[in-house]
């Protein structure tokens, strides 16, 4: 079991008025599988991510990870077990505008104190397979959405985490760069890594093998697509 | 990572040009003043530190105190101070001291100089100090009568020395004035270091000034003319020493019985004596002002601080376009240490970038300050560094690593104190508290900005006035020589003088000629002992004296009050013959007497003779308008060495200049004529004011293109946040001047708090500045209320030139963008 929760709950409070992100939200994912979370906007879909993916913790409840409980850790410990094992696709790329395709590639490896060659090397090898190679020298703002985001998918797993976190990774694109996208997430699956990603859309929920629903922060429904192998 | 972090700087600053060239330039101008400043406040701090024994050597201070007031407080005492308490007190292991004679004429067979600052001391001058001997022995120099010890600078002037070799003029013989006795030369010494208060030209042995002067120079009590050096144990406990001065005057003075005034001694550490003499009367050595190093320190320190708000606001403001980028590093695993040093790099790389650019302008800067601020630079200074300079040079890194923290540290805890998913939804906004921040530093640098300009002002007025203040005498076109010293004094030499000044008079550029032993702005000598016959209480008072000939009034438009001023026959070369003498007011309300009138015919009575006063004259400036004005008593001697002073018509002044060397030289032959103006030699007594205003105002202007830098680029990134309200505002019928007043109004009430808030602080410090003048110009609000304007004024122009920009644009341009 990668992902286990326990009665997660997120309120959000402003001086006036108190929102009920996730509402007891029990869920659990095994490793190697490929989950899809949709709902409409406002179900907490987002929150539930940033949960999972320890850049926000919750109001209560519990979060284990890799049979570790991770919800009331420290910022410090939090950001550890994030760049050893979670990797993070978003909607709108999130590359780092001053640097360029190799550099953002990079980065997070540098953050996880990779030597400088081996850097080189798992960077060329991953913009080789992502067919970015020629552009390693662009800045993002160069690059047309598709591209961004598979610089965006390669940064996310240049340090091989066990799990991938993308939030609507297809969103901003078209339906050929959207495909794209989701052909990269479903070979990266097949190659062993869990992927967990929020999708407005059913085709691509449909990539993965199993589709969890909620509403009002809670579960509502979860289906099986395909047999988890 | 460092270079990644580097990298990423620089593609930033290529990226947002303005934000970068303002924190550059800002800092750049910071460092170049400061660099300047503290690099002159580390030489100005270090005079006469370089001696070996400086921390055991001490000057004495006389306080005198007549009717109990002080009269006089002064580094200039009497002769036998020195040898006295080397003699009663084992503390005190040697002493040495000077007497000061000024101008002198030295010469070597027909080769004849004019030299400043000769003084006499004695060998232990040597002992004590490390000024290095070029040539002869240290040991023994000025040991014996009629031994010199010339400069470097003056031997090369008077002999002919081939390749430094000054032992060879050791054994010459050099005659002082008219000394019917030469002087053996003793030894070189090398010129002194510009770091030194002692700046001598030739030092001539004291045993030669005892024979010049009599007995008196050694064993007077009451000839107060003398400096005097102690050297003191190693160990010795200075307050406890001080504290044996008391009985000290007792025993010698005999409370007031000797001089008639009480005397109070101190010591002055000698590494004090430069910047902590200015209420030092007699002063003759090199002086500076603790004051000044300290106020352009602060000010120095204040140009930098408000380089680096720039770089804090300008972060801070800037945060929200860097919020997504933190967001997604912490996201893929970047710790908070890691972004904290992310930031610290960027603002160390500024920093570093502004040092490197500061350097060589400082080194173009420098000399322009130096010349401002009278420092030479001729002489190689070497700064000792003492543990005060060690404390300086610390001090200026610390500053510099505290600047760095502090800016970099702010935007990086402005950044990662956020909520991370908020961020990289582009959520991120300025909170309440960083607003309230931003705005408290521009408040803050405006306040010191604002304050320079209310000062700078007031310093401008205040040197306005001191030039235009009517002196009580008038020094314009008045040219001034020195007197014939080479000629002997016989009983002609007052008629020779006299025709003399009578044939000046003839030219007819020339209005009236004089001599007398001071003009106007020189200080006089003191009288200590100056009582009124018939007084019961046989008070004494001290008046200041000047010697004059009856032309005096005229030169310089004295005005008589009563009485008359002196004629021709009131001198006369027998000087128990002169029994008229002439005072200004002040000295006849200080003895006591009621009217102007009264006091003709009175009997005054000082260095042993009785006077009669016969006229009384009115109060004029003697010394410059930093002193209040003193009692001041003329008598109608004559001296050889008595300068003269000549009044002249604006027109043809070279030639006239011309026809009075022709006259002098003829009339005293063999005597060097050097002449000066006196307006100039009054004008270099309010130099120091003056360049310690310029120094003001240029920094002033430098605080407040800094701070409107700053200004300018909050202003304009402000209105590049707003663009899409101004956008809509101009749809919906706004005009130009309204969106102009919208953008400029939330700015200018900082620059106005800034305002109210300089005043007082401005206030304070001006009325502290102006408290070491005796004469000074009111606190008028005008200047405030100007001052405040001008800023206003200036930050107004600084914004609107973005509104401007901002509200010109076209609506649906910024719309479109949005």
């Amino acid at each position: 079991m990668i992902i286990r929760t326990k009665s997660l709950n997120k309120v959000y409070r402003t001086d006036e008025v108190q929102t009920t992100a996730l509402n007891d939200l029990s869920i659990e994912i095994n490793q190697g599988e490929f989950v899809s979370i949709m709902g409409p906007s406002g179900c907490g879909k987002s929150t539930l991510m940033n949960i999972l993916g320890m850049i926000d913790s919750p109001s209560s409840g519990e979060y284990f990870f890799m049979e570790n409980e991770v919800g009331g850790l420290s910022e410090r410990k939090r950001s550890d077990v994030r760049k050893n094992n979670l990797g993070f696709v978003f909607q709108s790329f999130n590359l780092i505008d001053e640097l360029t395709v190799f550099e953002n590639v990079e980065l997070p490896m540098m953050y996880t104190k990779v030597p400088s060659a081996e850097r080189k090397k798992r960077t060329e090898a991953l913009l080789e397979e992502m067919n970015m190679m020629h552009r390693r020298n662009h800045f993002p703002q160069q690059l047309s959405g598709g591209q961004q985001q598979r610089v965006a998918v390669a940064r996310a797993i240049v340090n091989n985490p066990k799990l991938i976190l993308a939030d609507e990774p297809t969103g901003n694109l078209d339906s050929a760069n959207g495909d794209d996208v989701m052909k990269i997430l479903a070979d990266l699956n097949s190659k062993g890594t869990t992927i967990v990603m929020v999708t407005h859309s059913q085709y691509c929920a449909e990539f993965g093998n199993r589709i969890i629903r909620l509403l009002d922060g809670q579960v509502v429904t979860e289906n099986v697509v395909r047999q988890f192998l | 990572m460092l270079k990644h972090n580097l990298r990423l700087v620089f593609r930033k600053f290529k990226k947002d040009k303005s934000t970068f060239l303002i924190n550059l330039i800002g800092l750049s101008v910071g460092f170049v003043v400061a660099l300047t400043i503290f690099g002159w406040g580390i030489v100005e701090l270090s005079y006469d530190k370089f001696h070996t024994k400086s921390d055991q050597i001490y000057r004495v201070i006389n306080e005198r105190f007549q009717n109990g007031e002080m009269v006089q407080k002064g580094a200039i005492t009497y002769p036998t101070i020195g040898p006295t308490m080397f003699k009663d007190y084992p503390e005190v292991i040697n002493n040495t001291r000077i007497s000061y004679q000024g101008t002198m004429n030295i010469a070597k067979d027909d080769k004849i100089i004019r030299i400043d600052e000769a003084q006499f001391t004695d060998q232990h001058f040597f002992e004590m100090f490390d000024f290095e001997l070029l040539a002869g022995d240290r040991k023994t120099a000025l040991s014996e009568t009629n031994q010199v010890v010339l400069t470097q600078e003056i031997a090369k002037q008077l002999f002919d020395i081939r390749n430094e070799d000054y032992e060879s003029i050791i054994g010459e013989f050099i005659v002082m004035d008219r000394d019917e006795h030469p002087s053996k030369v003793v030894g070189v010494l090398k010129d002194f270091p510009s770091n030194s208060i002692f700046q001598p030209t030739v030092l001539g042995s004291y045993a030669t000034f005892i024979r010049y002067s009599g007995e008196g120079a050694d064993n007077s009590w009451d000839w107060s003319d003398f400096y005097h050096y102690l050297e003191l144990d190693a160990n010795a406990d200075v307050a406890a020493l001080e504290a044996k001065f008391p009985a000290f005057s007792k025993k010698y003075f005999v409370d007031e019985g000797l001089t008639q005034s009480e005397e109070k001694f101190f010591l002055q550490p000698l590494a004090d004596a430069y910047l902590h003499s200015s209420d030092l009367e007699y002063k003759i050595m090199k002086t500076g002002s603790a004051r000044a190093v300290w106020s352009l320190l602060a000010i120095a320190i204040m140009i930098l601080v408000i380089a680096w708000v720039n770089y804090i606001n300008l972060s801070s403001v800037k945060a929200i376009e860097r919020a997504k980028e933190v967001g997604l590093r912490r996201v893929i695993g970047a710790g908070k240490r890691q972004l904290t040093f992310q930031f610290l790099q960027e603002a160390f790389f500024v920093n570093v970038l502004a040092v490197v650019l500061a350097i060589p302008l400082t080194f173009l800067f420098q000399p322009w300050f130096y010349d401002v601020m009278g420092v030479d630079q001729s002489a190689a200074i070497i700064p000792h560094l003492d543990s005060l300079s060690y404390l300086m040079y610390g001090g200026f890194g610390l500053l510099i690593f505290l600047g760095i923290l502090i800016s970099g540290l702010y935007p990086s805890y402005l950044l990662s104190s956020k909520n991370t998913p908020e961020v990289l939804k582009g959520k991120f906004q300025n909170t309440t508290s960083s607003r309230f921040l931003r705005k408290g530093l521009v408040v803050s640098q405006f306040t010191m900005s604002i304050s320079l300009i209310i000062i700078t002002m007031f310093v401008y007025r205040q040197i306005k006035f001191l030039n235009q203040k009517d002196l009580g005498v008038k020094i314009d076109q008045v040219m001034v020589f020195n007197g014939p010293e080479l000629t002997g004094w016989d009983s002609l030499f007052i008629e020779k003088m006299n025709a003399f000044t009578a044939s000046l008079s003839q030219f007819p550029n020339i209005q009236s000629a004089n001599t007398s032993s001071r003009v106007p702005g020189q200080r006089t000598g003191r009288i200590f002992s100056l009582k009124v016959k018939g007084d019961e209480d046989n008070t004494s008072f001290m008046s200041n004296f000047i010697n004059a000939d009856s032309k005096y009034d005229d030169t310089y438009d004295l005005k008589t009050l009563a009485g008359r001023f002196f004629r021709p026959d009131d001198s006369n070369t027998d000087g128990s013959l002169v029994k008229n003498i002439v005072i200004n007011e002040a000295a006849r309300k200080m003895v006591g007497i009621e009217s102007n009138e009264a006091a003709i015919g009175q009997v005054f009575n000082f260095f042993g003779n009785d006077y009669n006063v016969v006229g009384v004259f009115n109060d004029y400036h003697q010394r410059s308008i930093h002193h209040a004005i003193e009692p001041l008593v003329i008598v109608p001697y004559y001296a050889t060495f008595n300068p003269v002073s000549v009044k002249m018509a604006t027109t043809n002044i070279d030639q006239t200049i011309a026809q009075v060397k022709t006259s002098y030289e003829s009339f005293f032959p063999n005597n060097a004529f050097e002449y000066t103006f006196l307006d100039d030699q009054f004008a270099r007594l309010y130099q120091a004011d003056k360049n310690f205003g310029q120094i003001l105002l240029f920094f002033t202007f430098l605080a407040i293109f800094v701070a409107c830098l700053g200004l300018f680029g909050l202003a304009s990134y402000t209105a590049h946040l707003r663009t899409k309200e101004i956008g809509i505002r101009k749809v919906l019928g706004s005009s130009v001047s309204q969106i102009v007043k919208l953008l400029s109004f939330d700015f200018l009430k900082l620059v106005f708090v800034a305002v109210l808030l300089a005043m007082p602080i401005a206030w304070y410090c001006s009325q502290q500045w102006l408290q070491a003048y005796e004469y000074r110009i009111p606190m008028e609000a005008t200047v405030f209320i100007f001052s405040g304007g001008i800023a206003l004024g200036i930050a107004f122009f600084t914004i609107s030139f973005q509104s401007l920009k901002a509200a010109f644009g076209n609506p649906i341009e910024s719309l479109r963008n949005e």
